[in-house]
């Protein structure tokens, strides 16, 4: 993810302002990947979080006016993410009433109830350069599952057929590399903090 | 189930693989028991979450900033659309109320070109209802001077004909600039019509309301010009029926159209003025006036009300013939009390207060202290009602006498504080003192306001373009913290075309309605609003951060305040959009314009 100077930023921002395509584009390029990992904290649906993440800048590029310079842009533009993500999760909660009770349902409703919480929480782009490292430091094993899983988009059962393994073993093996992420990303955060 | 066996059934899940019943179940049992394997699900969750857009392609970016655009696109082109067809539809009529919003909306270049138009329309408005309504607002004093002389002589004192002569043509003047700014308002308005950008007619719909709005006022000033004629030119009053019935029952306050009533003709009242023995009282939709009778007993008559024939020494009475009034009643003299007539009885009272509520199909009387003797006209049957209790004199009622039911919370703010807030949110939202909550549940009397049928609908509207599935009801959220709760948190309904409807339990009256729609933090719309008869809101897009506020004035006829928020209009926006209408909160308070 490429980071700007704030100035930068501030000069985009104002040629965006005043009409230029171009310069939000590199907004968008600049932000796109913080704004989907953030909604990806509530919302599994790849779709929807590609159809959120275009309503998150359009929203942003009608209210660039209101954008005060002297706030960090990341943060005001997770704001409106954020808005878009719990106006959708309302949505959903609506769908939702019409689903007989079970796990898919009280999970879902977990998730929008840790996301109406959720007013900041780390911040979603560096958590997501956090994970870059921490796949790149995988074992071959783990890189190539999480590759073909996540990357590929292959199923537990595609794999399992390519690799010759159980699928069960496939998802325990998905499932622990993704501990393994996790302790590995936390540990990252903690050490990027400052006065570390 | 031991916590791996758990794990693997989450593993399934997360894969999209169906689950048995007792997986689903055992899932179920760890999530809401377990709290530690809820942190562990949740943060797996999101670091799925997270490898996905990891392993988004490299052209994510490009093809988003596309997908953006080609919405911005045609977010704009709808939005010209709807403008063009309500520009041509004679000024569009889409907010009927007055709009004031926070910040500008979109970054429009060239917009502010136009302005001029817009600032010197808004400065004649303003001019007009200063004019109007007396403020000082750069009139020289010789000329408020003579405004205050406009007001009709007293009806006790018959009025002189040269000042009334003048007052009427200093009236005359006042119409005459009334309606020369109003064609300078409308040519204004005109200009800015002709520039078509959607920025500057949506101004102009703004100016449309404020015209609308002088041209009321300007019709109320025409009302009072010739109020003044027909007093300048009205006979002398009637000789006082005895010496004894002087007329001294003062009029304290008017608020709105009052007119007095005597010898068939009416004029308007001002507060200060008498009315004599035999004299008659009517209020218009938004009048009201306070009258005090030498002892002391004070009345109240509220908007379309009609009293008649005052009787003013002792043995007083009046009859009313419609309306509603509040009576405190000095302790009268033994064997003479005070008597309340109506179409369908008497009320008789030696000191007390009360309140009386007449229809075309019965008197209500309330006793607040003290106590009042009803008679029905019908049969002769009378019933005592002390205080906290009323009785209704009408056919096939029970006369009888029953506990008055206490106001309701909304009623009693507004009696209290002379204004009504009630927010619209999740329950819980802290709140500023004295302002109400309405989280979207249905309508509870003992409340006095809510919706029509079930928070939770069963009515299936439609499907997202994100694929979820949206049925009728409302959804509440709250506030976040630190954030204006009024504005911050907010009621959604009336998805896609559906509409939900909002009551409130209020006296009938004149009342200056304001409803905030939109979202402190996300864009929302379009929505739609409508207050009793009146479109308030139609088709409004809001912005991240600007909640647009409307207030107008609504004629309250049935006691019920009625809300129906949602449906859509026929714009491409409309058509294309599937969100509902956001209610931030509402405020009511009583429309009486002092004279």
């Amino acid at each position: 993810m490429d980071e700007r100077s704030p100035t930068a930023e501030v000069a985009l921002i104002e040629e965006a302002r005043k009409g230029s395509r171009e310069a939000f584009r590199e907004i968008i390029r600049l932000h796109q990947a913080r704004v989907r990992a953030y909604l990806s904290r509530f919302v599994r649906n790849r779709d929807v979080i590609d159809e959120l993440a275009q309503v998150t800048f359009v929203a942003a590029y009608r209210s660039l006016d209101a954008y005060k310079p002297e706030v960090p842009f990341a943060g005001w533009l997770l704001r409106i993410t954020r808005n878009r993500a719990l106006v959708q999760l309302r949505e959903d909660e609506l769908h939702r009433r019409h689903q007989r009770e079970g796990f898919a349902r009280a999970f879902a409703q977990v998730r929008a109830q840790v996301a109406e919480a959720d007013s900041e929480g780390p911040d979603a782009g560096r958590e997501l350069e956090a994970l870059r490292a921490c796949v790149e430091q995988l074992p071959q094993l783990g890189a190539d599952l999480v590759r073909d899983h996540y990357f590929h988009g292959k199923t537990a059962v595609e794999i399992a057929r390519t690799t010759g393994r159980g699928k069960s073993a496939v998802t325990m093996a998905l499932l622990r590399v993704r501990h393994a992420l996790r302790e590995c990303v936390k540990k990252r955060l903690v050490a990027a903090e400052p006065g570390r | 189930m031991s916590r791996d066996s758990i794990r693997e059934v989450w593993s399934n899940f997360l894969e999209g693989e169906p689950l048995s019943e007792a997986e689903d179940r055992d899932l179920l049992e760890a999530l809401r028991g377990d709290a530690e394997f809820r942190r562990e699900i949740l943060d797996d969750a999101r670091l799925e979450g997270l490898l996905y857009v990891l392993g988004t392609s490299s052209d994510a970016p490009d093809m988003l900033a596309r997908a953006v655009f080609e919405r911005i696109d045609a977010e704009k082109d709808a939005t010209r659309f709807v403008r063009e067809v309500e520009s041509r539809l004679d000024g569009g009529r889409s907010h009927t109320g007055s709009v004031r919003r926070g910040t500008r909306r979109l970054p429009r270049s060239g917009g502010r070109r136009h302005v001029l138009p817009i600032l010197v329309a808004a400065a004649l408005m303003i001019g007009v209802v200063a004019l109007w309504a007396g403020w000082p607002v750069g009139v020289p004093e010789p000329e408020r001077a003579a405004r205050a002389e406009v007001v009709p002589p007293s009806v006790d004192a018959p009025p002189d004909a040269a000042a009334a002569e003048k007052a009427l043509r200093e009236a005359e003047d006042r119409l005459r600039e009334v309606q020369r700014q109003r064609e300078e308002l409308a040519r204004a308005e005109k200009e800015a019509r002709e520039r078509k950008e959607a920025d500057v007619a949506s101004r102009a719909a703004r100016v449309r309301v404020e015209k609308e709005r002088v041209e009321r006022e300007m019709r109320e000033a025409v009302e009072k010009a010739r109020s003044a004629r027909a007093l300048a030119k009205s006979p002398p009053a009637p000789a006082p029926t005895t010496q004894t019935e002087a007329p001294t029952l003062r009029t304290d306050r008017v608020e709105g159209a009052v007119f007095a009533v005597r010898s068939g003709t009416r004029t308007a009242l001002a507060a200060g003025q008498a009315l004599g023995a035999g004299d008659g009282l009517e209020t218009g939709p938004g009048g009201a006036v306070l009258l005090i009778y030498p002892d002391g007993t004070r009345l109240e008559i509220d908007p379309g009300s009609e009293a008649r024939d005052f009787r003013l020494s002792e043995g007083k009475s009046l009859l009313l013939k419609r309306g509603t009034l509040r009576a405190e009643v000095a302790r009268q003299p033994a064997g003479h009390p005070m008597a309340f007539l109506t179409p369908h009885g008497e009320a008789t009272v030696l000191g007390t207060t009360l309140r009386i509520v007449v229809d075309s199909e019965k008197t209500r009387l309330e006793v607040e202290e003290g106590k009042v003797r009803l008679k029905r006209s019908s049969d002769g049957k009378t019933v005592d009602v002390g205080g906290g209790h009323y009785a209704v004199a009408a056919a096939g009622v029970e006369l009888s006498a029953e506990a008055t039911p206490p106001p309701t919370p909304a009623l009693a703010r507004l009696q209290a504080a002379g204004e009504l807030v009630i927010n619209f949110g999740a329950d819980g939202t802290p709140l500023p003192d004295g302002v109400l909550n309405d989280s979207g549940e249905e309508y509870d009397p003992k409340r006095g306001y809510g919706w029509k049928g079930p928070k939770a609908g069963s009515k299936l509207l439609g499907v997202t373009s994100s694929g979820a599935r949206v049925t009728s009801g409302r959804v509440a959220w709250p506030a976040p913290a630190g954030r204006d709760p009024l504005r911050a948190s907010g009621v959604e309904a009336g998805w896609f075309n559906h509409t939900e409807t909002w009551t409130l339990a209020l006296p009938r009256g004149r009342y200056l309605v304001t409803l905030s729609v939109g979202d402190l933090d996300t864009a929302q719309g379009p929505h739609h609003v409508r207050v009793e008869n009146l479109q308030f809101i139609n088709a409004l897009l809001t912005g991240p951060g600007e909640p647009v506020e409307v207030t107008a004035p609504v004629e309250l006829k049935d006691g019920e305040l009625t809300v129906v928020v949602g449906g859509h209009g026929t714009g491409k926006a409309d058509r294309e959009k599937s969100s509902g209408t956001v209610l931030n909160f509402i405020k009511v308070r009583p429309a009486r314009e002092k004279r």
